[in-house]
């Protein structure tokens, strides 16, 4: 008890968990989260985000591991016992219920008075504005409705931690975007801690406190969206959070904040040593196409390489360069739209500079580049 | 263009109502027809019974209806139609096969005018009024007397109708006695079927398939190797009974009968009919998500409330297709009661087969057979009425 970390409302201690005996879907997950925080899991689909959702909320247990709640190991507590409001997939809606019944079910679980019950989930349906709705069933709502109801059901008997799987997923964008403020708006006012799954990192740069990147049932970094963004520590969170331009090198000088690398046999680039270490032969350097410079002044980047350009896309306020670089031919640039920025056409060649401090030195990619398939 | 492309329609459909027409309306609609609809007494008696319709009821018919009766017997004798008429006659009143048979008999050899008293010399049924009374029911073409029977009544020239004799009253017990057990072999089905459905549409899906595969394997057997498969099993030698002795549960000489009684008829079409409640149940749960108990019991429900609130809702279109398909269908079995049945097991299936194959008296075959149609379709009705015949549920 003790050793618990004391703020940690909800924590997983090296959970692993396997649904056939030899592959592991979850591995090695350790996260706390703490009381009415908001956390996120993402991850491409397949990573193991809903079985952890699962096994807290006792659907499933680990195969290896211990979930923590509240400081208390929850692995002998059944899941009705668990005071988790869980919103599935696909909403999960009771579909021979009404809506007032399906909010109901929880509150006569728990023994509530019919009086109670009723005003109960009057509330719940109101801070969804589903209160005209009430006597509908799900097959008489749209995804939204349905959506807004199942959210409401998982709170109507307020518990202290909520899970949500993908909620938003089969809804439009517009939608999407109006849910998402909603939720947050929601959590924020009822001050539940919440654990919310998600394959859309924009989502989970939107709605998150923190965010657990997730990839082959392991826990990658776990980081506020903007250090995730801007500090990615391992080479799958630099290309699953926004867009990233990846050179393979080998690593010839390694000091505590900078390390060069041999590119393409041609270049050496200077870059910050974040998962490297000494001994370590390969690295992927990773640098976001905004910080790259346009023919920076002589001096002022540490990095300064040649580049042809291939392609150039107008998109309003910047403008986006496909250029080969380095051997990389989809290496992006991205430049604000400035007056007096010279013209680029297809076929240049032009000097593209950045800071060493921009560029970071990441495990290496697999040889395979299936690790590298694009977020979904 | 919309006139033509429904004549089109229509053209098209033809085939289908013919098919259904020749294979379902016809034979059912003869059957109904034989039920009330029989003229066999009218063709050969024409004279005698257009003569008795004139007839006032009273004592005894006038001379004219016994010349009439003795012109046309001696007729049916000589066509080799009399026998056919005392089978007839003999339904309508017991005795009367061999007072038709004798007095065509006699009427060939020997007989003289006045017939009111040649033909009750020759037997004396013909003074009795009851018999006359007898004949002119038999007479008219269409006649009440299978349905009568089929219920255990009979019309009586006096009293109108009544019940049969203590003794001769079987089918109405017969008829409780068929929707009791068909009751009783629904709920047994549904007891079997239920959790085995459930187990089976809740398995992995390798194993759920081998399940359903060996839910289905009857059916790929002939229903008469099923049931003898049971009468192995079954019978006093058999190798339940065998069992039970080598394990010293039960003394030799103090054997089972677990056949030929109605313990048989419950084991066996249980059995036979088990498929037909697992079938329509398997179907509807396979389509219930497992997400759905899941999210029951985050919201605090435990497993009997998440069931009955959650599952058991979602699960009754199978139900009711299960237990309406059984049903029906035990209404109607005869070969397995036939086989294993025994003399207390039989149902009324058996009865109109019997009536069909061996006493050959179609009309009251043909009674009890509507009777029992009707009585399905009032339990369909019902369960439409009760429960929805939309809600019900075939496949997901
Ligand atoms: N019930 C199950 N039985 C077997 N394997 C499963 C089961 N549920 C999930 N898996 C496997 O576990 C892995 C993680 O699944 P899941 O947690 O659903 O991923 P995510 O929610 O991130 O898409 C996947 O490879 C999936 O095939
Ligand atoms: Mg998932």
């Amino acid at each position: 008890m003790l050793e618990n970390n004391e703020s940690a409302f909800v924590e997983f201690r090296e959970v692993s968990k396997t649904y056939d005996g030899s592959t592991l879907s979850v591995q090695d997950f350790s996260l706390s989260v703490a009381r009415g925080e908001f956390v996120t899991l993402l991850g491409p689909s397949g990573c193991g985000k809903t079985t952890c959702l699962k096994m807290l909320a006792g659907f499933e247990e680990p195969t290896g591991g211990e979930i923590f709640l509240n400081g208390r190991p929850v692995g002998r507590v059944k899941a009705h016992k668990r005071n988790i409001g869980v919103v599935f997939q696909h909403y999960a809606l009771f579909p021979h219920m009404t809506i007032a019944e399906n909010l109901a079910f929880p509150l006569e679980a728990r023994g509530v008075s019919k009086d109670a019950i009723a005003t109960g989930v009057k509330r719940a349906l109101d801070m969804v504005q589903l209160g005209q709705f009430a006597d509908r069933r799900p097959a008489q709502m749209s995804g939204g409705q349905q959506q807004r109801a199942a959210i409401a059901r998982a709170l109507v008997f307020e518990p202290d931690l909520v899970l949500m799987d993908e909620p938003l997923g089969a809804l439009d964008r517009r939608l999407r975007e109006d849910m998402q403020y909603e939720i947050r708006r929601l959590q924020q006012r009822l001050e539940v801690t919440m654990i919310y799954v998600t394959h859309d990192q924009g989502e989970a740069m939107v709605l998150s406190d923190r965010v657990a990147v997730m990839n082959e049932g392991k826990i990658q970094q776990v980081a506020p969206p903007e250090v995730l963004y801007d500090e990615p520590t391992t080479l799958f969170v630099a290309n699953f959070i926004g867009e990233n331009n990846r050179l393979d090198g080998q690593l010839m000088e390694w000091g505590d904040d900078l390390c060069r690398a041999k590119v393409h046999d041609a270049g050496v680039v200077q870059a910050f040593p974040v998962a490297v270490r000494e001994g370590d032969v390969h690295t992927s350097l990773t640098i976001r196409p905004e910080r790259v410079e346009l023919n920076p002044t002589p001096g002022s980047v540490a990095n300064v390489f040649e580049a042809v350009v291939r392609d150039v896309i107008f998109l309003g306020d910047h403008l986006r360069i496909h250029a080969e670089l380095l051997g990389n031919s989809q290496f992006i640039v991205k430049i604000r739209n400035i007056v007096g920025q010279g013209a680029v056409l297809p076929g240049d060649t032009i000097k593209l500079g950045w800071l060493a401090t921009d560029c970071r030195a990441l495990d290496a990619a697999a040889p395979a580049e299936s690790t590298l398939a694009a977020p979904n | 263009m919309m006139g033509k492309s429904r004549t089109q329609a229509l053209l098209l459909a033809l085939p289908l109502v013919a098919f259904i027409g020749i294979t379902f309306v016809a034979p059912l609609g003869s059957m109904v027809l034989r039920s009330f609809h029989d003229p066999l007494v009218a063709e050969i008696l024409p004279k005698t019974v257009a003569a008795l319709g004139e007839w006032d009821g009273g004592a005894l018919p006038p001379e004219g209806v016994y010349a009439l009766l003795a012109e046309e017997l001696k007729q049916a004798r000589a066509d080799r139609t009399i026998g056919r008429l005392a089978t007839r006659l003999n339904r309508q009143a017991s005795g009367l096969r061999s007072v038709v048979s004798g007095t065509g008999r006699r009427l060939a050899r020997q007989g003289a005018p006045p017939w009111a008293e040649a033909l009750p010399r020759m037997n004396k049924a013909w003074g009795d009024p009851e018999v006359w009374h007898a004949l002119a029911q038999a007479g008219r073409r269409v006649t009440p007397t299978y349905y009568l029977n089929a219920l255990d009544l009979r019309m009586d020239a006096d009293r109108g109708v009544t019940q049969q004799p203590e003794a001769k009253r079987i089918y109405r017990a017969l008829f409780v006695k068929t929707i009791g057990v068909s009751l009783a072999i629904t709920l047994l089905c549904l007891g079997i079927g239920y959790p085995l459905a459930w187990f089976i549409a809740h398995s992995p899906p390798r194993r759920g398939r081998l399940l359903l595969v060996l839910v289905l394997l009857p059916f790929w057997t002939s229903l008469l190797v099923r049931t003898t498969s049971w009468i192995v099993l079954l019978q006093q030698q058999g190798v339940l009974n065998s069992l039970l002795t080598w394990a010293g549960i039960v003394a030799d000489d103090q054997r089972l009968t677990l056949m030929h009684n109605m313990t048989g008829t419950f084991v066996a079409m249980t059995h036979v009919l088990l498929p037909f409640m697992v079938l329509p149940l398997y179907s509807v749960m396979s389509g219930i998500q497992p997400v759905q108990m899941q999210a029951a019991s985050s919201l605090g429900a435990r497993w009997p409330r998440a069931f009955r609130r959650v599952y058991l809702p979602q699960s009754m279109p199978g139900v009711g297709a299960g237990c309406l398909l059984v049903f029906i269908l035990a209404m109607g079995y005869y070969i397995t009661p036939a086989l294993v049945g025994g003399q207390s097991g039989q149902l009324i299936s058996n009865f109109i087969a019997y009536h069909m194959q061996t006493s050959l008296n179609w009309g009251l075959a043909a009674a009890l057979g509507s009777i029992l149609f009707v009585a399905v379709l009032m339990l369909f009705l019902l369960y439409d009425r009760v429960l929805g015949l939309d809600r019900m549920r075939l496949g997901s």
